[in-house]
């Protein structure tokens, strides 16, 4: 479903993402891993195709992202890592917004927007603007529009930064419900949550893919934070381990 | 195509919620309002002197409509870069533009649909402006079709200014910068002309063509010319080419 060769990233003198490479099939969840810094956003917008790499090459859904661009986009939902909204807005408008730019046929777009209001809990907030709402419904609303026209591949940057714990045991519920329809991206270094919801792993440090594969693989012979701090040793004093 | 619709419809929404729209209009009528009374006054004490020295009738189009045009002619170089600068600007601060960017639609979607919805705003600010030489229409007998073709060249001529304000705003992050850039490029633009007799031969008539003021003399006194509409409407294709280039060719971050 998703394939990336050698992608490579830079921005003038700064490496930010280099030669990286891994392979996601088709309803798997991965959890892309590694400290502040190490090149998870630049990775995942260069998926998006909001960025585009320096070199290599990577294809989403089968699409090409330098060449079939627009494929790619249509075949994606993302959650940037402050979601993107309109705070004049109400929230099922915003919705209905994404949804059509999105390409959603008008006969489906109630449906499909209500299903996204649906499925992100967004009922008891649906008529207020999208600047009035607690962080936690920002993010589930970034979070429905990530979903709202049915994506192939749903692409998530730090989907549980700065929520409550609540809140956030309620946004992993519902990326494993994700991972049961669609192939999911997300990025995080939070290592529970990696084992929480994520089928493979993917840990990256300084823009270099250091380990990758299934969460049983890694987790065999070692926990999976004695994996990461190994890897990443040195880079960081400032991992994250909640 | 219904992208671009779609687009323009969110931008009107967008403007409508927020009370800069409501902001900017409400000025915009108060200024327009204000200078037609005073332009009235003043015909009103010549048409009293023409008739004491028994001199030619002085024409109502001449002295307020086209007076009154010019006026907003100098008004929109000022507010055009108020409703222009959020444009791309403020899409980028809020993150918004990764969602543009990263969803099935093409640069120049993009920027159509700002255009529309921006240009929908200020024409509908024009269009209640024209209440005013509506007045006269209705309560006096000026000569009507240079009232329209006057208003027509106001509408062309706001239309490439927000395209240039557009075009200025995609540049950058920053809507204050993409404010105070359009005021200074525009208000150059609107003076071009001021050095230009004193220029000799090509130069001269160069920055007299440049000067959108030179082809709204025409179109205000009623003369509506290919030239002048083609000017325009290449300026207007301009800032949208230059808006559409410039979110082409930048690799966000």
């Amino acid at each position: 479903m998703i394939e990336a060769q050698n992608l490579s990233k830079s921005f003038g003198d700064l490496e930010a993402v280099s030669n990286l490479s891994f392979k996601l099939e088709s309803g798997e969840v991965l959890g892309l891993l590694g400290p502040n810094g190490a090149g998870k956003s630049t990775t995942m917008r260069l998926l998006t195709t909001f960025l585009s790499p320096t070199e290599g090459s990577a294809s989403v859904a089968g699409f090409d992202v330098r060449t079939q661009a627009e494929d790619v986009r249509r075949s994606i939902g993302y959650l940037p890592e402050t979601p993107p909204l309109y705070p004049e807005l109400r929230v099922r408008e915003y919705l209905n917004f994404v949804a059509k730019i999105k390409g959603v046929p008008r006969a489906k777009l109630s449906k499909s927007v209500s299903d996204s209001i649906e499925r992100c809990v967004l009922g008891d907030v649906a008529s207020r603007l999208c600047g009035q709402l607690s962080k936690g419904y920002k993010q589930r609303v970034g979070l429905a529009a990530a979903i709202v026209h049915d994506p192939a591949v749903v692409i998530l940057d730090e989907p549980t930064s700065g929520l409550d714990p609540a809140q956030i045991i309620e946004i992993r519920k519902l990326i494993r419900e994700l991972g049961e329809k669609h192939t999911v991206i997300l990025s995080t270094h939070i290592l529970p949550e990696v084992s929480q919801t994520c089928s493979r792993v993917l840990i990256i440090s300084k823009g270099k893919a250091v380990v990758e594969g299934s969460l049983e693989e890694l987790t065999k012979d070692r926990t999976l934070e004695e994996r990461f701090l190994e890897t990443v040793a040195g880079d960081t004093t400032d991992t994250e381990a909640t | 195509m219904k992208k671009i619709f779609f687009l323009a419809e969110k931008e009107l929404r967008v403007s409508f919620v927020t009370p800069l729209a409501y902001v900017v209009m409400a000025g915009f009528l108060l200024l327009s309002g204000f200078f037609f009374f005073t332009l009235l006054q003043e015909f009103n004490s010549q048409l009293n002197q023409s008739a004491m020295l028994r001199e030619l009738c002085p024409s109502l189009n001449e002295l307020v409509v086209e007076q009154f045009y010019h006026v907003l002619e100098i008004v929109l170089i000022f507010l055009i870069p108020i409703l222009t600068m959020r444009a791309l600007a403020e899409e980028k601060q809020h993150g918004t533009f990764e969602l543009l960017v990263t969803s099935p639609l093409t640069s120049s979607q993009i920027v159509l649909g700002k255009f529309i919805g921006i240009c929908g705003v200020v024409f509908a600010m024009l269009g209640l402006s024209f209440a005013f030489p509506l007045v006269l229409i209705l309560f006096s007998d000026p000569e009507v079709l240079p009232i329209f073709i006057g208003f027509l060249g106001l509408l062309l001529y706001s239309a490439s200014f927000v395209a240039i304000g557009l075009a200025i705003s995609a540049f950058t992050k920053s809507q204050t910068i993409a404010g105070i850039v359009s005021l200074v490029v525009l208000l150059l633009l609107s003076v071009l002309d001021a050095p230009a007799a004193k220029l000799e031969g090509v130069a001269g008539e160069v920055f007299t063509y440049l000067d959108p003021s030179t082809h709204l003399d025409f179109l205000f006194r009623g003369v509506i010319s290919g030239t002048d509409v083609f000017y325009f409407l290449s300026l207007t294709l301009l800032g949208l080419f230059v808006a559409n280039r410039v979110l082409e060719a930048q690799d966000w971050r």
